[in-house]
This record gives C-alpha cells, structure tokens and sequence, in this order.
C-alpha cells in the first residue's frame, strides 16, 4: 500500500530533520518545504495526506495565516493540520481556532504524543478515503465496460454530491485508470460540472435571449446586491449559489429564474427578495 | 406484449381506441409546469377519483401557447374538446363542475387560441395529444404505424427514395437534405454504423426540440428507428441537455417501454432489424451541437471540433459511420410514412419542404412554439400566429438563428421564410428561435450579447474564433461605452469577415453574422453610438439617452 505523506512546514531544520527520520522509521512518508518556496503553492502541489506545522515561521505568512489561507481553499481545506509550538505560542495558535487544525502540540510534546496525534488523523482520513472508494465504486459500477463513459460517471458523481470533489475524481481516476489530468480536462470544458460545493439553494439565472430583452441583466444586478456574491459563487452562510443559465426554455414567460427545480416566471426585480427570503425561513424553521 | 406484425400493431391500435372514453388533457411540459400545471394535474386526478366520474386525466406535452399556460383540455360527453387558459385549482374545479358534471362550460376561463389558422401541427401534432408517458397512446394515435410500414414494404433504397420525395431538410439549422445524408450512411460499408439524435438545443432562446422530447418522444424514437434500418446501425444514442432533466426522464421511460413492446431490442416487429438505443448527456456547451464535437463529446472527451472531411456519415462515432439528425427533424420522420412523401411534399415552399417549429419569443404578444409551413411570411408568424406586438411599441426587427444568426429589419417583413430566404437576409433558419425587437432594444446591444454569448462558448480550439470573437466583442464593448472611433467600427467588420472565413467550425463561422447582420441593416445606430455618443433606446448604460 501506498505509505501516507506528510508534510513538514517548519523553519527549524533540527526539528525538520528529527521529526521526518522518526516518521519515516514509523512508516511514513515524511518531506518538508524546499527554503524559498511558498508553503501554500507547496501544499498544493503535493497535496499530502497530513500537515505538521509551526505556529511561528521565519518568512511571512505565519503558521496561523497559512493555516486559514488553507482552510479557505476549497481544495486543500480537506488535509488535516496538526500546529507545533513553542510553549509560548501556544496561545497564540489557540487564540484563533479553525477547523482545519485538528490538535495543537507543544514542540516539547514527545514523539509518542506526536506519533499517536499523526496516526489518528491519518486513520480517520484513510476511512473517510476507503468510504470514497466504496461510494464511487457503486456509482461507476453502472458504466462498467460501457466506452466514452466518463462524463455520464461524471454526472453520477454530481448528482450524488452536488460537485465533483478533488478526492473523488483522484479515486475515480484510480478505479478507471484513467489520468487525472484527463478527468479535470474534461470537467474544465463542460459549464455544467462543478469543483466545488455550491450552496444550499441553487438559483439559476435565466440569460436566454428574450429574458435578456425583458430584463434579466437587471435581476442578475438585484441578485448580487441581495445576496452580496458573484455569479458562480455561494454566499457565506453556504445558503444560495448563484449561477446564470443559457435558456431554461420557457420563453413565454420571461424573464425567468429558477431555484433549485421550481421556475418562477415574469420576475420583478422588487420580487426577488420576497422570493429569496422564503428559502431562509425555510431554513431557520 | 411484443408485437410481431404490422397487423398485429394496427389491432391493438383500434383496441386502444374503442376503450377510450371522456378525458381532460394537462399541458405539462417544462413551461406548463413552471406556471403551476403539475398543481392541477394531482387535484383533477384525486378528484375526479373521489367524485368516481368516468373521465381519464392525462398530461400531455407542450400545447405551444406558453402564454396561457397552464392549459386543460377537456373532451366530454362525445361534445367538441374545449381548451382552458390560466388554469389553477380553483377554475380546475370549476371545469369539472360546470364541464364534466353540468355538462356545459366554464365559459370565462375558455382558451381562443389566435392566429391558428396559419399554423399545420405536423412535428407538434401529437404534442398536445398524446400522454407522453404512455406508449399506449401513443400507439392509439397512429404510433410506429409508420416504422411497421417501413419494415414490412420498404428497403432501405426505398426508404431514401421516399425521403427524397419528401424532401425534408435538416432542421438544426443547416437544412442539409436529410435523404441525401441516410443515403451517404447507407452506402458506406463497416461493419458498425451509428444513428444520433443530437437534442443539445443550444440556442438561447429555442425549446422546440425541448417541447418535442418531452411531449411526444415517441415519435422522435420512431423516427431513429427508421433512419436506423436505413443506414444499416445497430446502435444509437440520444445526446440530450443535462439541462434539460424532464426531457431526459421522458425519453428513458419511452425507450424503456418501446423495449417492452418490441419497437426496440432484437428482430424489431419480427424482422431482422434490430437496434438499441442510450441516452448521453450533454453537460453545457454550445460547441457541442457541432456534429464532430456532440461525437467526441459522447466518446467522453472534450467537445473540440474536427475538420471535416472526413464527414461523420464516413467516420464518426469511435471511427464508425454516423449519421446524426436533429430532434425535429426525426419527429418528422414517421408522419412521411404514414402520410406519404409526396403530401408532406405539398407543404412548403419550393426549396424547403413541411413545417417549421419557431420559438416565438421576445417582446411578441403571444410568445410560445408556433409551426408554421416552410414559406409563411415573417409577417404572418409574428402578427398572426403572434398576435403582434404588445405594450402598443412598434416592430423593429425579428431575429432568428440564434448567435448564429441575424437580424431582419421590418421592411423585410412578408419575406416568405425557408433556408434560402434567410441565408439571403443574412440571417440563417437556424434552430427556430425567432426574437421579436421592438423599438426599446437597441441592436449594438443585442450584437454584444450574442458576442459575449461566442466568447464564453467559442472552445478555443483553433484561433480565428477564440481571438476573433474576443475582439469583436471588445469592439462593441468600446462602441456602447461611447469611447469608439469610425475606425474601430471598420476594424469590427473586418474582424468579423475574417473570423468567419478562417474559422474551424460553424461556430466560429456564424458567430459574426449578429455583428454584419446589425451592420447592414442598423449601421445608422453604430453611427449615433460613435458620433453623437448617444444610444436611441437607451439600453448602452455609457451613453445619453436620445430625446426626441
């Protein structure tokens, strides 16, 4: 099996050294960042199973900031962060929770500590990973031997989780053998197929031509005052998506907007926070 | 249940027919739906259940006055059928009440469709009829009577002669000779052939092929299976919109149930035609109407276009022959069989054959699907089937073809339409949208939304389009902001000359036609626009409103 690869972001090559030989000796795979290169596009690049981090690095951003800068990337929000710290910085780290820091450690802690931390989390990962495989398994099983297949299993994949996430199309390239470049080429190319979780409510935005001539670019500006977000993004809350389609097909009552399956037909731009505002009372009752 | 002879279809057709009684029909394709008509649907089927009345309820597709949907149709009492407008529950119970109980009518909710003298539903005559969900009745209404027809008397030497007869044209835009194109797929010889509907409706602003899959996609199924035994495949896929998803749902239950009865699988009606048939997705791009990208796109690949030749009736699908037709052009297909090539001949006009469905749409009155013969006059569409302009402005001009077409300015009106009338307006048929203007919109704005429609479609492939339609746009864009010289406008058309000669596929070949269509008919607007930084209808947002 392939051994787990974690990441080292430190400034202190002692503890760089000591820590990646001990990991590796547990059988891990362990690397660190190459000085001068940027932590962030270095995470991205090897995208590891787990991060091991200082609070306090030498070149900006520090530890914490690069901590959120990951967290907000739809990406890599996934890696689980463990934070190392000086006995003094530890408050510092607490101060300022995030999700994806998953335990801080004081850099005196013993490797025992540090070891049983890294298993845990690379255990819970591996069974989120093993509970991907299974589900997309049972998804592609369908198209099975079935040629050109891959924007069908593609679509399965959307309608089960409402986008394609990155750890799913990397399975879904192991179960096809297909390259993972071929599979993001492909969900690139078609509007249809999302990177990355929509909101809750997804509003679609008629921009066919006779909802164009009756109004539509001025809904779309409503819509973004409204909600305070661009096309193709999620408000904050994760509660409405924003996204304009080419033609809904229903013409005769332009201008048109859909939210999730329901159409509403000859749209007022007045109407539009009435219309939004019943999807929050739904959530809140 | 199979079904094994041609006598064996028309038997159970008559069965079909004697069992039916009083029924009421509920328009519920997309646009019925979106007006509230599924609502309806459940109260008139709960209802007529507890009142035990002998009446069926059914949906039925698209009945193409979108503007009055919903719509409920009601044929009691051996009484002519009566259409109702704006039906919601109440007048829903109001119909049954004083309709199908008191037998006379809900008089005020009463549906006169205007200007339907001027329409022959031919593609869309079981749209309004025929439950789509129920192969039954389908098969009550004369269905796969022409597909038994054709394996019982026809070869497929035949077949194409009939078509030629017929002399139906291709109806995704290019009006291509459908005869012509099953007879290149026949002639070819492998040892796999594919037929493909290509149902990726992309024109902003048409939905006729929408209407057709999920109102009577029966038809269209029968029509593959004809083109099917004609070229010779085995195998064929339907690529519809992922957009599109009750299209899709209709489309599989019709394939499932066509299996059952035997118009699909092994030995077809007891010959030994045998075909499947799959459904694909399409997943959001325009490029993918292009016949070779809709092919890569179904192989899973990205939608890049090809060079043709070699056209796909030579290699196509996974390097097999292909033929590819139109939704519209298929649900046209079996009616030639029953009816025969030379009536459907004796519609049109002289070069183009039968109907064409337009999506009437903008700022017409009555906005919805209207077919109308090849011929009418553009006058006729809008004003008689359209019932005019509403909100008392006046006619500027009619669009058709979509971004890949162009505008006609109203002194072209009695124009009878067909593929070569358009052409000459510089404009083409397309897929039948067809956009009413009226003096409010301005046409640099309207070149600049179909332009930034290209961009954002244009594949990128080769890069005549991908740049060329990148500029034209920044043209426009410089000209509704008002910061445009007279160059620049000289500089656009010759942008979009060359990117209509240079570029790979018909996408980028047609993508000008908005910009050189509004330049020879509007050129006076790109002047005011430029000159006197001024925009007559208001629309440019960078410019003064024009008074007076």
């Amino acid at each position: 099996m392939l051994k787990s690869k974690i990441l080292i972001i430190d400034d202190d090559a002692a503890f760089i050294e000591t820590t990646s030989q001990f990991l590796i000796t547990n059988g891990y795979d362990a690397i660190s960042t190459p000085s001068g290169a940027s932590e962030f596009n270095c995470v991205k690049h090897e995208a590891p199973d787990l991060i091991i981090m200082d609070v306090i690095l030498a070149n900006r951003p520090e530890g914490v900031e690069l901590a959120h800068c990951l967290c907000d990337d739809a990406v890599l929000k996934d890696i689980p962060i463990i934070m190392v710290a000086s006995p003094e910085y530890v408050p510092l780290a607490q101060k300022s929770p995030n999700p994806c820091v998953k335990a801080i450690l004081e850099k005196t802690a013993s490797p025992q500590q540090l070891l049983q931390t890294v298993r845990t989390y690379i255990s819970r990962r591996s069974e989120k990973h093993r509970a991907i495989v299974e589900e997309v398994t049972k998804l592609v099983k369908m198209w099975e031997g079935k040629k050109g297949s891959l924007i069908m299993i593609l679509h399965e994949l959307q309608n089960h989780y409402g986008y394609v996430p990155r750890d799913v199309a990397f399975v879904l390239s192991d179960i096809l053998d297909v390259p993972m470049a071929q599979i993001y080429e492909v969900i690139t190319f078609y509007n249809f197929f999302k990177l990355t979780a929509p909101g809750k409510n997804i509003v679609s935005l008629c921009m066919g031509t006779a909802c164009y001539l009756k109004g539509a670019p001025q809904l779309l500006e409503e819509f973004k005052k409204v909600l305070g977000i661009k096309e193709n993004e999620s408000t904050k809350d994760k509660l409405f998506y924003l996204q304009i389609v080419r033609c809904l097909g229903c013409c005769g009552l332009a201008p048109v907007v859909m939210i999730n399956g329901k159409v509403y037909g000859k749209v007022a731009r007045a109407d539009i926070k009435t219309i939004l505002d019943t999807y929050r009372e739904g959530q809140t009752a | 249940m199979k079904i094994n002879t041609h006598r064996d279809l028309e038997d159970l057709r008559d069965k079909l027919r004697a069992e039916s009684g009083g029924w009421i029909r509920v328009g519920m394709a997309t646009c019925g739906m979106a007006a509230g008509a599924e609502a309806v649907y459940r109260l008139l089927c709960a209802e007529v259940k507890k009142r035990n009345l002998n009446v069926k309820v059914s949906r039925c597709g698209c009945l193409g006055a979108c503007y009055a949907e919903p719509l409920v149709e009601v044929g009691v009492n051996n009484q002519p059928a009566v259409k109702y407008q704006h039906v919601d529950e109440k007048v829903a119970l109001e119909i049954l009440e004083k309709h199908v109980i008191g037998r006379s009518t809900a008089a005020e909710h009463i549906f006169v469709p205007e200007g339907e003298k001027t329409q022959v539903r031919l593609v869309l005559r079981n749209c309004s009829v025929v439950d789509p969900e129920s192969i039954e009745d389908y098969i009550a209404h004369d269905g796969y009577l022409g597909l038994a027809k054709v394996l019982a008397e026809y070869n497929p030497g035949k077949v194409v002669d009939e078509m030629k007869l017929a002399g139906l044209r291709g109806r995704g835009g290019a009006g291509f000779p459908t005869w012509m194109k099953w007879n290149f797929g026949r002639t070819v010889q492998a040892d796999q052939k594919y037929i493909i509907c290509n149902g990726d409706e992309g024109d902003p602003g048409a939905y006729m092929d929408r209407s057709v899959l999920e109102g009577d996609p029966f038809s269209v199924l029968e029509g593959m299976a004809i083109g099917a035994f004609t070229i010779g495949a085995t195998k064929g896929f339907l690529y519809i919109r992922a957009e599109y998803p009750l299209a899709v749902e209709r489309v599989q239950k019709a394939i499932d149930k066509a299996y059952r009865y035997g118009f699909l699988g092994q030995n077809i009606l007891g010959s030994n035609f045998s075909l499947d048939l799959e459904i694909r997705l399409g997943a959001g791009a325009f490029v993918c109407g292009e016949e070779t990208a809709l092919i890569a796109s179904i192989e899973g690949k990205r939608g890049y276009p090809t060079p043709r030749p070699p056209y796909p009736t030579v290699k196509g699908l996974w390097e097999k022959p292909t033929v590819i037709n139109n939704v519209e052009t298929l649900a046209a297909v079996p009616v030639i069989f029953v009816k025969g090539g030379a009536w459907f001949a004796s519609i049109g006009s002289a070069t183009s054959k039968g109907t064409k469905v337009f999506a009437l749409t903008g700022k017409v009155k009555n906005s919805g699907l209207v077919e109308v013969p090849m011929g009418t006059t553009l006058r006729q569409i809008v004003f008689e089937a359209g019932g005019g302009v509403g909100g008392g402005k006046k006619i500027k001009a009619v669009q058709t073809g979509g971004p890949s077409g162009g505008v006609i300015p109203v002194d072209y009106l009695d124009t009878p339409v067909d593929y070569e009338t358009l052409v000459k307006l510089g404009s083409i048929m397309g897929s039948g949208g067809m956009i009413v203007m009226d003096e409010d919109d301005c046409m640099v704005d309207i070149a600049k939304f179909y332009m930034a429609f290209s961009v954002e479609e244009s594949c990128g492939k080769c890069a005549p389009c991908r740049i060329g339609t990148f500029q034209m746009l920044h043209y426009l864009e410089k000209i509704t902001n008002g910061e445009a010289t007279m160059k620049d406008v000289e500089k656009l058309e010759e942008i979009a000359r060359a990117t209509h000669k240079a570029s790979l596929c018909g996408l980028g070949q047609t993508a000008p036609n908005p910009v050189l269509s509004t330049l020879r008919y509007f050129r006076n607007e790109y002047i005011e626009h430029v000159q006197n930084k001024k925009c007559h209808a208001g629309k440019c947002k960078g410019l003064m409103v024009h008074h007076g």
